[in-house]
């Protein structure tokens, strides 16, 4: 998922709504992706908001250690880890325009020094070290646009666009999941 | 029916009247600009670096005025286009998909005109994929002799007109007489700066930042760049789209209905407004066009330039 042009508006709420929606549904791996890297510097109050989340879908309300201040985020424990929420935080992964292109010539600058008759496509694949490209990006902004999101995971990843990832109810995220399994890849054939 | 059979049976449809003949040379009416420095046909530009991509702040005027709506200032630079539902486009009218394509080579004539009018400096189209290696031969052979024949028939008028013609992906899967006319072609057309059309045939957005990244290896093994000078301005450098001074689109149009980049210039693409559109690619005329670089203004002004 992708924050594109609301990285100065973001509802860490929304998002994280979205985040436990994509679990619920059996959605192993999740990015988000805001090219201002706001995600990536509230990470200690996103995963707390995703803890509070996480007990309420575990129907955990009497926690312990799960007591709101009143703004619906958890207390967090003393060493500051999120604790229901480990199940929504596995295979989440939060970047920044940093991870784009940037990335992409720190995590190749070594295969530089090879013969350069060895550079394929497997050998970059090897080192930008992603697990697999997404299948399904969410741009959510009034511009659409990728705002430097990786580029080399892109080649054959459908793209959708809502207009603010605020507000977003359940059945427009359900909405955009169908549409995406209507569409048909050709590969070139 | 044998291929040489289909071959002939199309050969009255793939000879078209010439299209750009009519097209004047335009009349250039300058403003003053900030900073001015001459291209080889002497035309004034002022360019400006944005993270290592020159832009262009030409001002020139056009003796065609734009359609209502369109602002100059806002026009995109550099367009590019996947020319997506040619086939289906056939299918959906019952006929032979090679109508799909001629249609698509009629629409693709009737953008390039448009842009030539509009002042667009660029346009990069997305004609072959590597993939599209996969479909059947006839069906390829089909498209390589549409090439070759569309680009015999309209090299004089894109000479007389002053379109420059560049052609990435690559060129060594071709038949022999293609890649000879493709060479000729960019050689007979590289000093005309109306338009620069790219057309993408045989292309893969992995394969050029591959290639970019052979030529920095090479240079690296020479001694001509330090590995800690290796930036992604570098590499932008190294792409195929080297060839214009404006390789990263403003604006992408995909038609068909598909949302999905395919492999086309993955690294150019990474600040570029998306534009998808539904009808397939023999609809996209006038009134899709216009649309498209409303829809691009309206963005512009909404939300101005991005901090690339």
């Amino acid at each position: 998922m992708a924050f594109t042009n609301e990285s100065h508006n973001l509802d860490l709420n929304a998002v994280t709504d979205l985040i436990c929606w994509c679990k619920q549904l059996g959605i192993k791996y999740i990015t988000l992706y805001d090219d201002l890297g706001k995600l990536k510097g509230n990470q200690k109050d996103l995963f707390r908001c995703l803890d509070y989340k996480a007990s309420l879908l575990d129907g955990n309300n009497n926690h312990p250690l799960t007591k709101t201040n009143g703004n619906g985020y958890t207390r967090p424990r003393a060493n500051g880890t999120p604790s229901e929420s480990i199940n929504y935080i596995k295979g989440l992964t939060i970047l920044s325009k940093q991870e784009g292109r940037q990335k992409f010539v720190r995590d190749i600058k070594n295969l530089l020094t090879v013969e350069p008759d060895r550079i394929d496509i497997e050998l970059v694949q090897k080192h930008i070290g992603w697990t697999s490209d997404p299948e399904m990006l969410v741009t959510f902004g009034t511009k659409q646009c990728l705002f430097g999101f990786p580029p080399w995971q892109l080649r054959l990843t459908e793209i959708f666009s809502l207009p603010s990832h605020r507000n977003i109810t359940y059945k427009t995220f359900i909405d955009c999941l169908e549409k995406y399994s209507r569409t048909t890849q050709r590969l070139g054939a | 029916m044998s291929s040489l059979q289909l071959h002939q049976s199309l050969a009255p449809l793939l000879y078209k009247p010439n299209f750009l003949s009519h097209l004047p040379y335009p009349t250039l009416r300058f403003r003053s600009l900030p900073v001015a420095s001459f291209s080889k046909n002497g035309i004034s530009m002022s360019q400006s670096h944005e993270n290592g991509v020159v832009r262009n702040g030409a001002q020139e005027e056009y003796s065609d005025s734009l359609p209502e709506g369109l602002l100059r200032e806002l026009m995109p630079t550099h367009v590019a286009v996947i020319m997506d539902g040619n086939r289906r486009w056939a299918r959906m009218r019952g006929l032979p998909i090679w109508s799909g394509y001629e249609a698509g080579v009629r629409a693709l004539r009737r953008i390039v005109e448009l842009c030539c009018k509009w002042g667009i400096k660029v346009l990069t189209v997305f004609a072959f994929s590597s993939d599209n290696w996969f479909r059947p031969k006839v069906e390829t052979d089909f498209l390589m002799g549409l090439f070759e024949r569309g680009l015999r028939d309209e090299l004089e008028n894109f000479s007389k007109a002053g379109i420059r013609i560049s052609v990435i992906g690559g060129s060594t899967k071709f038949p022999k007489p293609l890649q000879v006319l493709i060479t000729d072609a960019m050689e007979v057309t590289k000093n005309n700066s109306r338009l620069h059309l790219i057309v993408a045939v045989n292309y893969s957005g992995q394969n050029d930042i591959v290639q970019a990244c052979q030529s920095i290896a090479l240079k690296v093994k020479d001694g001509v760049v330090k590995l800690e000078d290796i930036n992604e301005f570098l590499i932008e450098r190294e792409l195929e789209t080297n060839c214009t001074d404006f390789p990263c689109p403003d604006l992408l149009i995909r038609t068909s209905g598909e949302l999905r980049i395919s492999n086309f210039l993955l690294w150019q693409l990474a600040f570029t407004e998306l534009y998808f559109e539904h009808s397939h690619w023999p609809d996209f005329g006038d009134d899709e066009f216009l649309e498209a670089l409303r829809s691009f203004q309206q963005r512009q002004r909404r939300y101005g330039g991005h901090d690339s």
